[in-house]
């Protein structure tokens, strides 16, 4: 590390840099950077292996394990303060991750000694993870923490009584230490498991308060055992339900460049739909966002996510999911998110950002047809008060496209109210005669015929015009004449059956 | 061409215009036909007549079949006439489903000479002909008996013999009718008339051409050389100057010779073709895709030779390969298609040739699911201005063989309207028909043709009929204030609730007039209340955004916000596959409910009514203790949903 040049770091930097949405690379380089590193490590080699981390984390933000690593190797460089900063940033990113949580609060348990600090992060990892159907370890270490500290509290039976109701994988095993706890009813604890109101109201059992001694706590056992032994069932069942969609989740982390098999994906997509109608707000958040640690580069995930919150009337909910998943989704798949958020936008008013989004899409993919249409829609809200200049506009923009995209454009102006599109218009438009062998340019022309109640002459003019542009092997136009002309052909049947017979005969 | 041509892979399912020809009469197919005492006293017999029901196009069971009809000869040697009956009644209808199975003619011709005699092998064989007119194995064994039997009728032999060699004597391989033919020719007629066939038969590209050509040169020399030259013809007419006799022979030789080079020259390209053909005969095993592009590259050699030279000689090549083809081929369109493209190119003055193909086509051998080809006839019939009565006929067999499907009922209403000419009438047509339907109103007494046309229709397709009235009313006779009363009383009917086509068109009806408030209530029918498929339901719901996005109520207070929160609405709407129809319906809520988690299968789940997992594990109180819903239901035997 003496020599200022050290060719195994450049190497590894330069091959990322020649290839930075390498995986591989990233990995070489931060298997490097965090070798040998000690308190008497130099400071550049604990610069380095910051950047590194930093930089890492920036773009894989949803990589779990790597920012227990990196606040891993901070506590092993004795900044346990900076070690912190890193585990909360984390989770400030994926804060539904099991992996991380469990680590922090392992962390916690070494680090901090206040009871009532610990109390706190349990308390939120209770709501983030506290679900996760294999969050078992999750719930045995919170209770391990409660008996440490007070021995089988009040706390101590409420998290095991919250623990039993939750379907998770090793029900079970919470269930059986329960059952132990109330086949040995006490006069020590059994106030600790069932509350006063309960005791008297529901199970019907004198309590005199003086003398607890008096109270027949096998009676209590037995009442209270056939109570639980409802909720076993009941929370086996749900468990298996779950079970059907857990079995099939494979690989359930972040893995950059891996493709979901598509058995793997619907079977997500079935596991979220099961959970809203099923679950609670509680549970069907914290699957959403269990899945998009190792789906965050799924749009329609991430769609699906905010739709459910657009379902609930919560719009706002929905714009901060899609803007989240901007860091996650490439480009290309980010379409339907901006557009999306473009909707948003314009239903909350707000014109100029909704412009702003489809922009910035439309400045990577000028020719996508759905952009541009949205662009379009939402012109016309902005210029409805001078529909001349906006079709003035959308003509410029068609003359300007290519071929194929144009009369897509065309098609598509002809949707709005209150503007007028004649033949004279078409014909205008097509004055260089572009589009005459687009076959969809003439099927339009007749249907703006048709609906402007021209005469079957006119009618039929105009087709055997199209006609000779398109031949007569043209299966659109041929099925527009079968559509709106075949009410009439006795006069052509000759050659109505020969074009017929060039298709079907073909 | 090999792209065209799909394989047949199951023929369990092959369906024939046969089997629905009969349907509602008679069924054809059962036992009931045979004589019961015969049945009892033949167990195996009807045992594996049983199993023929069971699979009409299984050739295994049939073949079985016939094996056992074949020894019930040796079981009643003298067999009475319900005995003969059975017989003919398996093979009969063997042969009227698989006519081209040349091998079953043969063993029925050879049963039946056994039972009854020769004269009624010759009428089964005559029968064999005119089912399987390009046969050379039957035409062998017909011309076979008939010159044994009826040698003496020279006459309606000869005619026989032309008739044959019109079907069969430019197959490649048909050698053996010739033979006959030449045989019998120079035994029973003149020389000059030996010649004649001769001179035919040196042109067409044989298989044994040498041996003809040799036969020829030595029976020319046996007739005078002029009349050689006469029967010849105008090509020949050079030689009948000449002089020298020596010389006049010599240019009639080498003309000869030339005629032999032209045969050989055509016998030699296509015995690339010819020698490639593996499967020629006709059986229920897919013919490879190799062996149909085969004949699709010899048909095409001939074709393109047919351009150049548009010969007499060609023209005969090109129909006997095209038959040829479809012996194998029979049940694919493919060479169907070919060949009455190229007649109809060609020849499209040839109506009755063109129009045995098609009715061979579509009458006999085309599986009934190819619909296009058999509503293009109808069209040839219309354009060749046949009888009204044989084109309804074409259209309403159509409509039968595929009862579901839209094309063939929108296409004969197109048929009627057009012979109408008047649109007025037409509507009063559809009228009467939906009348009838629907058995409503005043019920005039309608024609046959229609009355036919409404045994015909089903819960499908009677929305085209409405559709096709709509139309007819929008853009002809331009009745708006009809078609809003029809749609009006047309979406309560519950049977189209589930109508692709009939909600299609009500939609775009409302779409294209813009009006809001009858689109809003069509589209809160078809998401709410619908029997759609999903599919159809989002594709509606998305041009539905698509309309809101580019059209806003100007009666609206707020220009446009209620139409993006429609707009994003909807698309959530749309991403749910239904699910949002629990939002406001608690019954489908409910059924949802029951039913996730496995689908097919519902149960009331138990459930915690008083569930602790949303808040924070009690730390001060113990929680209350657990309460239930269906906990005792979570045993019980599960209810599965049939057909959801």
């Amino acid at each position: 590390m003496s020599s200022i040049v050290d060719e195994e770091w450049s190497s590894l930097t330069i091959q990322l840099a020649n290839d930075p949405e390498n995986f591989q690379h990233w990995e070489s380089l931060l298997n490097y950077v965090s070798k040998d590193l000690t308190k008497l490590s130099p400071l550049p080699q604990i610069e380095r292996f910051r950047i590194t981390f930093d930089q890492f984390l920036l773009k894989y933000p949803q990589a779990e394990k790597y920012w227990s690593i990196y606040a891993g190797l901070e506590f092993k460089l004795g900044n346990t303060d900076v070690a912190k900063l890193i585990y909360e940033k984390g989770l400030s990113f994926i804060s539904y991750s099991l992996l991380l949580w469990t680590d922090f609060l392992k962390f916690l348990r070494v680090i901090e000694l206040d009871y009532g600090k610990l109390v706190y992060f349990y308390q939120q990892a209770e709501f983030k993870i506290g679900f996760h159907y294999h969050s078992y370890e999750f719930w045995n270490d919170y209770l391990d923490f409660e008996e440490k500290y007070n021995g089988k509290s009040i706390y101590y039976y409420g998290i095991l009584r919250k623990v039993i109701e939750l379907p998770i994988y090793n029900f079970a095993h919470f269930f059986q230490i329960w059952l132990n706890e109330i086949e040995n009813i006490n006069i020590k604890n059994f106030n600790k498991i069932v509350n006063e109101s309960d005791l008297t109201n529901k199970l019907k059992i004198d309590l005199d308060k003086q003398d607890l001694k008096k109270l027949d706590y096998h009676e209590l056992g037995l009442k209270l055992k056939k109570i639980f032994t409802d909720l076993y069932i009941t929370v086996q069942y749900r468990s298996f339900e779950l079970y059907n969609f857990e079995k099939n989740l494979k690989l359930e982390y972040f893995i950059p460049d891996f493709f979901k098999s598509f058995e793997e994906l619907t079977n997500w997509d079935k596991y979220l739909d099961y959970v809203e109608i099923n679950g609670t707000e509680k549970q069907i958040i914290q699957l959403y966002e269990r899945s998009l640690i190792p789906l965050s580069k799924y749009n329609n995930i991430w769609l699906k996510y905010a739709n459910y919150y657009i379902g609930e009337s919560r719009v706002l909910d929905a714009k901060n999911i899609l803007n989240r998943s901007l860091i996650y989704v490439d480009s290309s798949r980010a379409i339907p998110i901006y557009i999306k958020l473009s909707e948003i936008e314009i239903s909350l008013n707000n014109y100029i950002k909704a412009k702003d989004l489809l922009t910035t899409v439309l400045i990577n993919f000028p020719n996508q047809l759905i952009i541009l249409f949205k662009i379009i829609d939402l012109e016309y809200l902005i210029n409805h008060k001078n529909l001349g200049f906006f079709k003035q506009w959308v003509i410029k923009l068609i003359l300007n496209k290519p071929i194929e995209l144009s009369i897509h454009l065309l098609i598509h102006l002809s949707n709005f109210k209150s503007l007028t599109i004649d033949n004279k218009l078409l014909d205008s438009i097509n004055n260089d005669e572009r589009f005459n062998k687009i076959s969809k340019f003439w099927i339009f022309y007749l249907d703006i015929q048709l609906r402007s109640n021209n005469s079957r002459s006119e009618l039929i003019k105009t087709y055997n015009l199209a006609l000779e542009n398109l031949g007569d092997d043209d299966e659109l136009l041929q099925k527009w004449y079968d559509d709106y002309l075949s009410y009439d052909t006795e006069d052509g049947i000759k050659k109505y059956f020969n074009i017929n017979r060039k298709l079907v005969l073909k | 061409m090999s792209s065209q041509y799909t394989p047949i892979e199951d023929f369990t399912t092959l369906k024939l215009p046969l089997d629905t020809q009969n349907s509602g009469k008679v069924q054809r197919d059962t036992n009931e036909q045979y004589d019961p005492a015969f049945l009892n006293d033949n167990p195996d017999f009807k045992a594996a007549r049983d199993l023929v029901n069971l699979d009409v196009n299984n050739l295994q069971s049939w073949d079985y079949l016939i094996k056992l009809t074949e020894q019930l000869i040796t079981k009643y040697p003298s067999p009475t006439e319900i005995i003969k009956k059975s017989i003919e009644k398996t093979f009969d209808e063997l042969l009227e489903r698989f006519p081209l199975l040349f091998g079953y003619w043969k063993k029925y011709v050879a049963l039946m000479y056994q039972i009854s005699g020769v004269e009624t092998s010759l009428e089964i064989l005559s029968k064999s002909i005119d089912a399987f007119p390009h046969s050379i194995d039957l035409w062998t064994d017909y011309m076979t008996l008939l010159i044994s039997n009826k040698g003496d009728d020279t006459t309606k032999i000869i005619d026989n013999f032309k008739l044959a060699v019109s079907f069969v004597g430019h197959n490649f391989l048909s050698s053996p009718v010739w033979d006959l033919y030449l045989n019998f020719q120079e035994n029973h007629g003149t020389k000059e008339d030996l010649v004649k066939i001769l001179l035919k038969l040196i042109r067409i590209p044989l298989h044994q051409y040498t041996r003809y050509f040799e036969y020829f040169t030595k029976v020319k020399s046996s007739i005078d050389i002029d009349t050689l030259i006469d029967l010849e013809g105008e090509d020949l007419n050079h030689a009948k100057g000449i002089e020298n006799q020596e010389e006049k022979l010599n240019a009639v030789n080498e003309y000869f010779m030339k005629v032999n080079q032209v045969t050989q020259g055509l016998v030699y390209e296509i015995w690339s073709f010819e020698s490639q053909i593996k499967q020629s005969y006709f059986t229920l095993i897919a013919v490879s895709i190799d062996e149909v592009n085969n004949w699709d590259i010899y048909l095409n050699f001939l074709i393109s030779k047919h351009q150049q030279s548009s010969t007499d000689l060609i023209k005969s090549q090109i129909i006997s390969t095209f038959e040829r083809s479809l012996i194998p081929t029979a049940f694919s369109p493919v060479f169907w298609k070919k060949y009455l493209n190229w007649y109809l190119d060609q020849y499209p003055e040839e109506f009755d040739e063109i129009n045995n193909i098609y009715i061979k086509c579509v009458n006999v051998f085309l599986p009934i699911q190819f619909i296009d080809l058999r509503l293009n006839y109808a069209l040839f019939l219309r354009a060749h201005e046949q009888q009204e009565n044989k084109i309804h006929d074409v259209y309403l067999s159509v409509i039968s063989y595929v009862p579901n499907e839209t094309k063939p009922v929108i296409q004969y209403i197109r048929y009627i309207s057009s012979s109408n000419s008047d649109y007025q009438k037409t509507a009063s047509q559809l009228e009467d028909v939906l009348n009838s339907y629907y058995r409503k109103g005043q019920q005039r007494q309608i024609d046959f043709k229609i009355q036919r046309f409404v045994d015909k229709l089903n819960s499908k397709t009677i929305a085209i009929v409405i559709i096709e009235l709509l139309k007819i009313n929008l853009y002809f006779i331009k009745n708006h204030l009809n078609v809003k009363k029809a749609l009006n009383y047309y979406s309560r009917l519950e049977d189209l609730s589930g109508s692709v086509i009939f909600w299609s068109f009500t939609y775009k009806y409302y779409k294209q007039y813009r009006d809001f408030r009858g689109l809003a209530k069509v589209i809160e029918f078809i998401k709410l209340k619908s029997t759609l498929p999903i599919t159809t339901i989002n594709l509606l719901l998305e041009d539905y955004t698509e309309f809101l996005a580019t059209n806003h109520d100007e009666t609206a207070s707020i220009f446009d916000i209620p139409n993006y929160s429609n707009i994003i609405l909807t698309d959530y709407e749309k991403s749910t596959q239904l699910g949002f129809r629990g939002k406001t319906d608690q019954q489908q809520r409910k059924r949802q409910k029951r039913q996730s988690g496995h689908p097919g299968v519902f149960t009331d789940k138990p459930e915690v009514t008083n569930t602790i997992v949303d808040q924070l594990a009690p730390r001060y109180r113990p929680a209350s203790l657990p309460t239930f819903k269906n906990a005792e239901k979570a045993s019980l035997p599960i209810e599965y949903q049939p057909d959801e």
